[in-house]
């Protein structure tokens, strides 16, 4: 997949990070709410810039 | 804990800084390149590293862990925003590094000047940089005071910790340029995440473990694990404080800087991926940090006391405690270290040296070295005064410099951009972003932070339509494209 796609996540994680926490898990008042949507939001971010990088070598990206 | 302690700590801490400052100095060269881009040979471990110190600062295990106390887990999402907003790098990284080797860029805003074929782009660019992070600056000198005021119950007055952390901040800066900055900063990373990591599970260990912390505030504070909560993280000041952060790899000159610095695009996506591990990581201790607060420390008057009450209170033994404050004090110099060193090189190649046209490289080299220590003084001052006036411009901050991310968008990817564009953005969007502030930070009832970017894409893109990009603009982009 190509740099683009990978970077194209990231932002559906941004947006769902934005969503999510204030409509579907404004009421879950626990760990497995908010705190653990934006740690795998975080997780998320970390894998898709691996991937969207992999083609950075010495001469061209 | 005691003065003593926390003296013998600093004793320490400085001896092993100024012992690696020192050491950077091989293969160090005097001039420009040398001095403020280690000679853009800089390999990934020590970029990502510095990188991470230089991003970071106070604002995590001080700033980070009060909002947490005192708004729940929309500190969590906030910090995670920006730290998604550092994906930025891995579009315009490339970018910044092949017109930097390709032109000899040595700052950002140079850049910027360049490719809108404008003197005055260059100066605006840097000016506007020291407006705000010399404020910025301040700030972090001052919230070393007042941690080693507060945790030493005033044994260490504020004026000894503000004057202290500027003394390590030129010396860092000064030894060997940027390459001293950026080996202190690596040391200094790692003092931050080991400590802070140490402390945190102490702590937490010490409430019982992460279900125990996480269950009492299920059960004794609901609101503080789900947005908005208690109320403080509506929608839109969350809007408002992640739209200027989502940007800050781009806004920042100390950091976008850095682009320039790697030896290679491997050492580039070394820096991205190393300082997004490290940020993952002190992320989550902040925030669970500020949450053990919660627990530990309730009701305290303001949030700011979040981190020195719970340093002071039984749950962190005295050692550990010592160590994360100067780690803190660490996490402080190495942001201000490398905002001295990038206004530094702004001011001696962006406004000294198109103010003196016949300035050679040297000479802007020692302009450049005398005005690290100048700045400091003012960010020294700054700290000491206490302004509302600087108070405000340090809020700011986020929101003053993001209004040049649509130059530096267009720069890459808009042939039309132009000078003028470039100009009415920066300066309007700017001036704008001030007058919102000092009328009390909104406007019909939207957040700076939020306004600011729009208001300056508009004024770019509207000024630009109507006036002529330069002939240039196609060589650079095509150079920052060419692979």
């Amino acid at each position: 997949m190509s740099r683009r796609w990978w970077l194209g996540i990231v932002w559906l994680v941004v947006l769902l990070s934005y969503v999510l926490p204030y409509t579907l898990l404004r009421e879950v008042h626990a760990w497995y709410g908010s705190f653990l949507l934006w740690s795998v939001a975080g997780v998320l971010v970390i894998v898709c810039n691996l991937f969207a990088t992999v083609g950075f070598k010495d001469d061209a990206p | 804990m005691s003065a003593a302690q926390v003296w013998a700590t600093l004793a320490i801490y400085f001896a092993i800084g100024v012992l690696v400052a020192w050491l950077s100095r091989r293969g160090h060269r005097a001039d420009m390149s040398g001095y403020f881009l280690g000679q853009r040979r800089m390999g990934g471990l020590v970029s990502a590293l510095s990188y991470s110190a230089t991003t970071y600062s106070a604002f995590m295990m001080v700033g980070l862990a009060g909002l947490t106390y005192m708004g729940g887990v929309g500190a969590l999402g906030f910090e995670i925003i920006y730290f998604a907003g550092v994906s930025l790098v891995a579009i315009f990284g490339p970018r910044f590094w092949r017109v930097g080797r390709a032109y000899d860029f040595i700052t950002p805003s140079e850049m910027l000047g360049h490719r809108y074929a404008s003197r005055g782009v260059a100066i605006a660019v840097a000016l506007s940089s020291c407006l705000f992070l010399i404020p910025y600056a301040a700030v972090q000198l001052a919230g070393v005071g007042y941690l080693m005021e507060g945790a030493t119950g005033e044994a260490i007055p504020f004026t000894t910790g503000v004057v202290l952390a500027t003394v390590l901040a030129i010396v860092f800066s000064n030894v060997a340029g940027i390459r001293s900055v950026m080996w202190t900063d690596s040391l200094q990373a790692v003092v931050m995440i080991v400590t802070s990591v140490l402390a945190t599970a102490w702590v937490i260990h010490g409430l019982g473990g992460l279900d125990t912390l996480f269950g009492e505030l299920a059960r004794a504070q609901p609101q503080a694990l789900a947005v908005p909560g208690e109320g403080f993280f509506s929608f839109k000041m969350f809007l408002g404080l992640t739209i200027p952060w989502f940007f800050f790899s781009l806004s920042n000159p100390q950091v976008s800087q850095r682009l320039y610095m790697p030896s290679s695009l491997r050492a580039l996506r070394q820096m991205l991926l190393g300082f997004l591990a490290f940020g993952f990581v002190y992320t989550l201790i902040s925030v669970l940090w500020g949450f053990a607060a919660r627990i530990v420390v309730p009701d305290l008057a303001s949030a700011d006391l979040a981190t020195p009450a719970l340093l002071a209170s039984v749950h962190v033994p005295p050692l550990i405690g010592v160590i994360v404050i100067v780690a803190i004090m660490a996490a402080a110099v190495s942001t201000i270290d490398s905002i001295l060193i990038t206004l530094a090189s702004m001011f001696s190649r962006d406004v000294y040296a198109n103010l003196h046209a016949a300035s050679d490289e040297k000479r802007q080299l020692l302009v450049g070295k005398l005005v690290i220590p100048v700045i400091a003084l003012l960010a020294l001052a700054f700290a000491q005064l206490q302004l509302n006036l600087i108070a405000v411009l340090s809020v700011a901050a986020s929101s003053g410099l993001v209004v040049v991310v649509p130059a530096i968008v267009g720069a890459f990817y808009w042939r039309r951009g132009s000078a003028a564009g470039a100009l009415a953005s920066i300066i309007g969007g700017g001036v704008f972003v001030l007058v919102v502030y000092a009328m009390g930070g909104s406007l019909w009832g939207i957040p700076a932070g939020i306004l600011g970017l729009p208001v300056a894409a508009f004024l770019f893109l509207l000024v630009s339509l109507f006036t002529r990009a330069p002939a240039q603009a196609e060589a650079f982009m095509r150079t920052a494209e060419a692979g």
